[in-house]
């Protein structure tokens, strides 16, 4: 206990000492390590930023019936089935679809019917799942509503119809017609635009096709949804899960691209950060060559010398690893701000993380210093030599 | 057998410069030689072999039985530390230690470090009121003096000075001189390097250098008298 009371006696007035070298190196762990701990929040909250700002482009999987399959629809329990496969914080929406063929009555021209797609959908979902719909007047507001519709931009040009207008439509096979109030006109830039979409009940009710869907969308959240699709797939027969490469894989590009960039960066600020630790380092050591001379004409062996300037480098090290680490959730905090609008979430894994890197770095920094301990001559020391 | 023992040594450097030329000392416990000589005589090179700083190229160095021509570096660390005082003409204190502390680096490389035994250490050259001081605040003969107390804070076989006075005023000088006094009358062996005649007719025997080769060695009596 007394020797290690003299050591930490010994360790703590060496740094008092020095207090500006000490101080230069602790300025370069702090800066150092600031920055990588801000890079590494950001990071570690990026892909789920960036998966939450491209979700503004729409669904990223689809779920159809894979191509095996002799009947092209699916029961709604089988969506069911796919939904419970996610956790409920990553799925942001799903929206299945039920397509027919209908006929559509233009407007003002009697008995004029023009064959129309009608879809049956959700459209509380289309805020999730496809939010760059524009929509004029409104969606319907809840999966119950039978007397409604929304129309596709150019099939309610083509048909002549406008918000408030009330349109019938049929359906020869089985025979049933509705006469439906136009709710909202949409504009999606995709074939939507000349599609005509009632709730998925009442769809189901006209086309003959209680409880079937033809196809479904999800956005969800995460990395890696190629994998997590293989997997659920694996689980499921007579349907296939796929993702919507356009999305998914910009959505990969940018975060590798966005990964290489971090490494990069992380690499020149560790080289930056250690060539000014060691150089410090290597001016403290002279500095105190004639001290380190006198221990070693005392007794001390090298291990002692060194295990002394080991423990500064990692003091040193630790606290501008704590500090650091402090200051860089401060700048992540920064960049979510100007970036993402948000703030980055506290990760308790980037403390410790921080902490031991600018240890390590502080004494890999000294191997080079520590080196020289070892080469000190006491005799040529004292000597004044 | 003496406590320090050299035979036939000799250290070269390079291919023929000879620090020391075939030097054979016996140096018995108890006893105060002062090793004197011009520069370049090979007094600090004798230092540094019975200081353990070095080896001899030739010939055997034995510090109480231990012969240290073969050891290894921290073989000699270890029998520097455990045999050996030194005492030194810059003083070589540790500046952001307080001299008790200072007195304390020795205990802790040797074993355990005592605050209260440094103290006492202190006390014994009579700077038990000054352990708080850092080294800037203390005179040339209070660092020696603290200096003298980091040597003898180990219970050294041997103490081992170089130039102690080399770098004090006269009364300063007197001080420490006495102190050497009172240490070789307790009974340590004390060997002193000095180009002072005055300092080392003090010593009970005289080991004068040339060229790295022993001249002749005046026997000096207890009482500081030539008496061969």
């Amino acid at each position: 206990m007394k020797k290690l009371q003299m050591f930490l006696r010994m360790v703590g007035k060496a740094f008092k000492e020095r207090k500006s070298r000490v101080a230069i190196a602790f300025f370069a762990i702090v800066v150092g390590v600031g920055i990588i701990a801000s890079l590494f929040s950001v990071y570690y909250d990026i892909s789920i930023k960036m998966s939450e700002e491209l979700r503004v482009y729409g669904a990223n999987l689809v779920l159809a019936p894979d191509l095996q399959a002799a009947n092209k629809e699916m029961n709604i329990e089988q969506l069911d089935k796919i939904v419970n496969k996610f956790d409920k914080d990553k799925l942001v929406g799903y929206r299945p679809n039920l397509y027919g063929v209908a006929k559509a009555k233009a407007k003002g021209i009697l008995d004029v019917k023009k064959p129309v797609v009608l879809v049956g959908t959700w459209f509380d979902q289309v805020d999730q799942v496809n939010p760059y719909w524009k929509v004029e007047g409104e969606l319907l507001a809840n999966k119950s509503v039978d007397d409604e519709v929304v129309i596709g931009k150019e099939a309610a040009k083509k048909l002549g119809y406008d918000v408030g207008d009330t349109i019938t439509i049929s359906v020869e096979e089985t025979g049933k017609e509705e006469k439906l109030i136009i709710s909202g006109i949409i504009t999606t830039g995709n074939e939507a635009d000349s599609q005509i979409f009632v709730n998925l009940s009442l769809a189901q009710e006209l086309l003959g096709k209680p409880d079937k869907i033809n196809i479904a969308y999800f956005s969800v959240l995460g990395q890696n949804l190629s994998s997590k699709v293989k997997k659920i797939n694996k689980t499921v027969n007579g349907i296939e899960l796929e993702t919507i490469k356009k999305i998914a894989s910009s959505e990969g590009k940018v975060l590798n691209k966005i990964k290489s960039l971090m490494y990069l960066v992380v690499m020149i600020i560790l080289l930056s950060t250690l060539l000014c630790v060691s150089t410090t380092m290597m001016t403290i050591v002279t500095e105190r060559k004639e001290e380190i001379g006198l221990k070693k004409a005392l007794g001390a062996e090298n291990s002692n010398i060194i295990t002394e300037f080991l423990t500064e480098a990692a003091i040193l090290g630790g606290i501008g690893g704590l500090v650091g680490y402090g200051l860089g959730f401060l700048g992540a905090q920064a960049i979510g701000q100007s970036v993402f609008d948000s703030y980055i979430s506290f990760r308790i894994m980037i403390v410790p993380a921080s902490f031991i890197l600018a240890v390590l770095v502080s004494c890999i920094a000294s191997i080079i210093p520590v080196r020289m301990v070892v080469d000190i001559d006491p005799a040529v020391v004292l000597k004044g030599e | 057998m003496g406590l320090i023992t050299l035979e036939n040594v000799s250290k070269i450097y390079g291919e023929d410069v000879k620090a020391l030329d075939n030097i054979s000392l016996d140096i018995k416990e108890g006893e105060w030689v002062s090793i004197m000589g011009p520069s370049g005589s090979g007094k600090s090179t004798m230092l540094n072999l019975i200081g353990c700083m070095d080896t001899p190229s030739k010939g055997v160095v034995k510090i109480d039985g231990i012969d240290i021509s073969e050891l290894d570096k921290k073989e000699l660390t270890k029998v520097r530390r455990e045999k050996i005082g030194l005492v030194f003409q810059q003083f070589h204190l540790v500046p952001y230690l307080t001299a008790v502390e200072n007195v304390m680096v020795a205990q802790y490389y040797h074993s355990m470090a005592e605050e209260e035994e440094a103290r006492k250490a202190l006390e014994r050259v009579g700077l038990g009121h000054r352990g708080n001081h850092l080294p800037k605040e203390l005179s040339g003969g209070e660092q020696q003096r603290v200096c003298i107390a980091r040597a003898l804070i180990n219970y050294p076989k041997l103490i081992l000075a170089d130039e102690p006075t080399g770098n004090l005023d006269k009364e300063n000088e007197n001080i420490v001189l006495d102190l050497f006094n009172e240490l070789h009358d307790q009974g340590h062996t004390i060997m002193m390097v000095t180009h002072d005649p005055k300092v080392g007719q003090l010593a009970e025997r005289q080991i004068n250098l040339d060229h790295g080769k022993l001249k002749d060695t005046p026997q000096i009596s207890k009482e500081r008298g030539l008496v061969s």
